[in-house]
């Protein structure tokens, strides 16, 4: 009798490991709570985690002309003290039982994280639940958050990085809400108040338009309940208004930034393709094999394995609510920019020109499909992604259909996405770095 | 024969148990292969993927001196092709199988890895133990490499105010010591070195008994070993590897200086202060260096605790600050505090109440409770750390590089559960209150360029 028992429960556990490791991705139940609020869920019992991610739609492009940085100012002013916890039993309440909470503005989004060990669910919905409907604002807390915020936003207005991309949003998106600095300006930050958090929280924080993706160790019963918990008290209805789409970039402009660094950054930008485009499939093959796939894409071959100009150099698709874009971005030693720049120019030619071949297209799809489950290997980030597939507006079943896509990309349909990233050549470019003038007289003389 | 299915039963049973409780801190194995090459397995069934990692025992403080950012720089050769892979096919191998990978040089290793699907592993192995030994060093690749890792150097570290600190800071914490010299080299050095330096280095140091090979993800022991005895177990192991010797700090010298130095940066916008000292590091001394882990956790583990809570949020001495200890090092370890500020004048008061709240510790010291409570809290991050693939990985190489043994990592909970209140006590006196290390303590401020200011003052 026990020897069947054996049997049976060995049997099981066998079975059980097959099932697993034949699935690439975990699989994702569109579920509804009692109360109504929709969410995704994937189980995983790999460890007693449990990951919540969500997002209400209205950030940073919310943020008045007047008040920019408010978003951004409350991602860091939550978690500090909510209803009968002051700010320190708060902290130490999360910090105790290793809860982590973070928000963060973005241009369309507001979005929260809440990772806890399973034993400690029930005390983590609760934090995150007060902190969503009675979060504390105190007037020291608030001065405090606000001198942190500006002293680390004056140490990054002088990085490469911020200047690039500064620079790069106000010269691409003109007028456009988002040409928005995220953090603000040290003035804008100095004059927001408690009551413009309270309006953003009073007009964003609601049902309608909340998405969320629950990860872990968790049943769906144990889900559902959570879920409602947290989210249930929150009002019906958002403020939220869609802004519209950017279509007409000014591209083919250049700008240059004095930096005296020995290093020229460069970051150049022109319209991409959206993720419900019907070459969105062939512009991620292109973009692999033109700049995105590090050592194998035909950039990093001519900039680095070649001609030793640089670290590294890449290119990006950059999706966003109401822009998408062809991102590429390096950097140099002051005296190898031009031809860091021909180069740059020769290689999107080639691409533009010459293509790729059938066996770089098929190695490309085979990393493209093949290195998805990589991505998927923490609590985290499984719940980051589902999530990311819903702000996108994208079934469940995307990963899978993804893959599909990629795989059925011809040499043609590369050729017409290519042709769609690059255009004719034009980009928008700011060049961070030593001035040039300067350096051309230095060497004249 | 009731008796016997019982026992069957039982072993049966005891063999499964490990498999559904919490054992270990991570549920690792390890193993050897005959040619001396040592096997950490972390299994992690989450999904069909492993993380394969290789580390040498050697790293940028093992170099030859006047050679330093060498092992950097071969270790950017190691992509370059063998006798029988082109020049760039070993990362094109590895994405086209739906992988990624990368490499990385510390102070004390060097290590290289790929994520991949399990079903890959053997080739990555084979792939791995092939560069190990057949690496094809032309002068065009060497050439080639320098003037990346050139560019390497400028952008990581000469474009950045803070790197640039740090390059200038630690030759004043490590008096005669290879950890002065920052890991990618100084510049002159790097121009330096011959296609015979090279060689040479890889003769020294790359071999399978000079190696660690460390698997995470949805795989057994057993299996990983069938597959390493086929490929690393075929190369043959050295016989010497030079002693990895870190030249003592002249304590005579640095004892009683009190150093305090100050760098403006016109990249700096505010006031950055800092003192550093050295400290045992974990392999010197695991268990003072769990009671630093401890006392961090208490005094600095959040934005509630007594450190923050005190001088931040209820006196507002500074904009941020902080404590932390790097001890995952062969040789001394830093334990270092810091903050930032507006005003230089903020300083002189700051350091006074720290000093202060330290005090309050020395007199009373640290509560049972304090204790129990920072252990359980870091015991809880144990678990969440498992939650990944690559950050077991990691940890065990870089450990078991740097002096650790597999046992003390797979214990790590059980080390830190002995711990005692006298032990952490004796640590905070000896090491925080006091500087008992082999250097003075070394203050520092990064600050905004003052030339402009003090032009105008004159004017």
């Amino acid at each position: 009798m026990k020897k069947h028992f054996l049997s049976i429960f060995l049997l099981i556990l066998l079975s059980f490991t097959t099932i697993k490791t034949s699935n690439a991705y975990q699989a994702v139940q569109t579920l509804t709570t009692d109360s109504g609020i929709d969410f995704w869920l994937t189980e995983d019992k790999t460890v007693p985690v449990i990951a919540i991610n969500f997002a209400f739609s209205g950030g940073i492009t919310a943020d008045p002309s007047d008040k920019l940085g408010r978003a951004s100012l409350l991602s860091s002013m939550l978690a500090q003290g909510a209803d009968d916890l002051n700010e320190n039993d708060f902290q130490k309440m999360l910090a105790d039982h290793s809860i982590s909470m973070h928000f963060s503005a973005h241009r369309d989004h507001f979005i929260g994280s809440l990772t806890t060990l399973t034993k400690y669910q029930d005390l983590a919905a609760s934090l995150l639940k007060k902190t969503l409907l009675k979060p504390h604002f105190s007037p020291k807390t608030f001065d405090r958050i606000k001198q942190e915020t500006i002293a680390s936003l004056r140490q990054k207005q002088k990085t490469p990085s911020w200047l690039l991309w500064r620079n790069f949003n106000d010269f691409y998106y003109e007028d456009h809400p988002y040409t928005k600095p995220g953090q603000g300006t040290i003035e804008t930050i100095e004059a927001l108040n408690i009551a413009d958090l309270e309006d953003f929280m009073h007009d964003y924080f609601a049902q309608q338009y909340l998405k969320i993706s629950i990860v872990g160790d968790i049943t769906t019963k144990d889900a559902k309940k959570l879920i409602d918990t947290i989210f249930s008290d929150l009002k019906k209805t958002s403020k939220y208004q869609e802004i519209e789409a950017f279509s007409s970039p000014s591209i083919n402009q250049n700008k240059h930034i004095t930096l005296d660094i020995p290093q020229t950054f460069i970051l150049m930008g022109r319209p991409g393709l959206g993720k419900k485009d019907p070459d969105w499939a062939a512009a991620i093959v292109a973009n692999y094999l033109i700049g995105g796939g590090s050592f194998n894409s035909l950039l990093m071959e001519k900039v680095r394995t070649e001609k030793s100009l640089s670290y590294g150099i890449s290119s990006s698709l950059l999706t966003q609510n109401f822009a998408d874009l062809f991102i590429i971005q390096t950097s140099t030693s002051v005296d190898k920019y031009e031809e860091m720049r021909k180069t740059i120019t020769q290689a999107l030619n080639e691409a533009l020109r010459t293509g790729f071949t059938h066996e770089e297209i098929e190695n490309a799809k085979s990393y493209l499909i093949g290195s998805l489950p990589l991505s998927l290997t923490s609590t985290n980030s499984i719940a980051n992604a589902y999530l990311n597939i819903q702000l996108d507006g994208l079934p469940a079943t995307y990963l899978q259909e993804r893959a599909n896509a990629i795989n059925a990309v011809t040499q043609n349909d590369l050729k017409r996405a290519t042709a769609r990233l690059l255009g004719d050549l034009s980009f928008t470019s700011i060049t961070v770095g030593q001035d040039r003038k300067t350096i051309e007289s230095e060497q004249a003389n | 024969m009731a008796i016997l299915n019982l026992f069957r039963f039982l072993t049966l049973f005891i063999v499964l148990l490990p498999v559904t409780t919490y054992a270990g801190t991570f549920n690792a194995q390890y193993d050897r292969l005959d040619n001396g090459m040592e096997i950490v397995v972390i299994p992690n069934h989450r999904a069909p993927v492993v993380h394969h990692m290789v580390f040498y025992k050697t790293g940028a403080a093992d170099e030859q001196w006047g050679k330093s950012g060498i092992a950097h720089l071969f270790e950017h050769l190691m992509f370059r092709g063998t006798k029988t892979l082109k020049d760039g096919e070993f990362s094109k191998t590895v994405a086209r199988l739906g992988g990624r990978d990368n490499a990385f040089t510390s102070q004390d290793c060097t290590s290289y890895h790929q994520s991949i699907n399990k079903d890959h592993l053997e080739k990555m192995m084979a792939m791995e133990a092939d560069r190990m030994i057949n690496l094809d060093l032309s002068k065009d690749n060497i050439e080639k490499e320098r003037q990346v890792v050139i560019e390497e150097r400028k952008q990581r570290l000469e474009n950045n105010p803070f790197a640039r600190f740090y390059e200038r800071l630690n030759p004043l914490l490590y008096t005669n010591h290879p950890y002065s010299i920052p890991t990618i080299g100084w510049l002159h050095e790097i121009e330096s070195y011959t296609e015979d330096d090279i060689k040479k280095f890889y003769q020294k140091w790359y071999a399978p008994n000079n190696a660690i090979l460390v698997v995470s993800g949805d795989i057994s022991l057993k299996e990983v070993k069938l597959m390493a005895e086929k490929t690393y177990g075929a190369l043959s192991p050295k016989g010497y590897f030079p002693p990895r010797e870190r030249p003592q700090i002249p304590e005579n010298l640095t004892k009683n200086m009190s150093i305090s130095t100050t760098f403006s940066d016109p990249q700096i916008s505010q006031f950055y202060w800092q003192t550093h000292r050295l400290v045992p590091s974990h392999s010197m001394d695991l268990k003072t260096s769990m009671a630093f882990d401890i006392i961090i956790e208490i005094l600095d583990g959040n934005e509630a605790s007594p450190l923050y809570k005190t001088l931040i949020k209820e006196k507002g001495k500074a904009i941020s600050t902080g404590i932390s200890y790097d001890g995952s090092k062969l040789d001394w370890g830093v334990l270092s505090f810091s903050a930032v500020f507006n005003k230089e004048t903020e300083i002189n008061d700051f350091k006074t109440a720290l000093e202060t709240l330290l005090k309050t510790y020395a007199e009373k010291g640290f509560t049972q409770e304090d204790i129990n409570n920072a252990k359980a809290k870091m015991t809880d991050r144990l678990i969440l750390m498992r939650d990944d693939l690559t950050s077991p990985a990691y940890i065990f190489g870089k450990s078991m590089t740097s002096g650790l043994t597999f046992d003390e990592i797979e214990n790590w909970h059980l080390h830190l559960e002995q711990v005692t209140k006298e032990d952490i006590d004796h640590v905070f006196q000896n090491y925080i209150l006091n500087s008992n290390g082999p250097n003075s303590i070394v203050e520092a401020i990064l600050m905004p360029e003052t030339k402009d200011k003090k032009e105008q003052e004159e004017l």
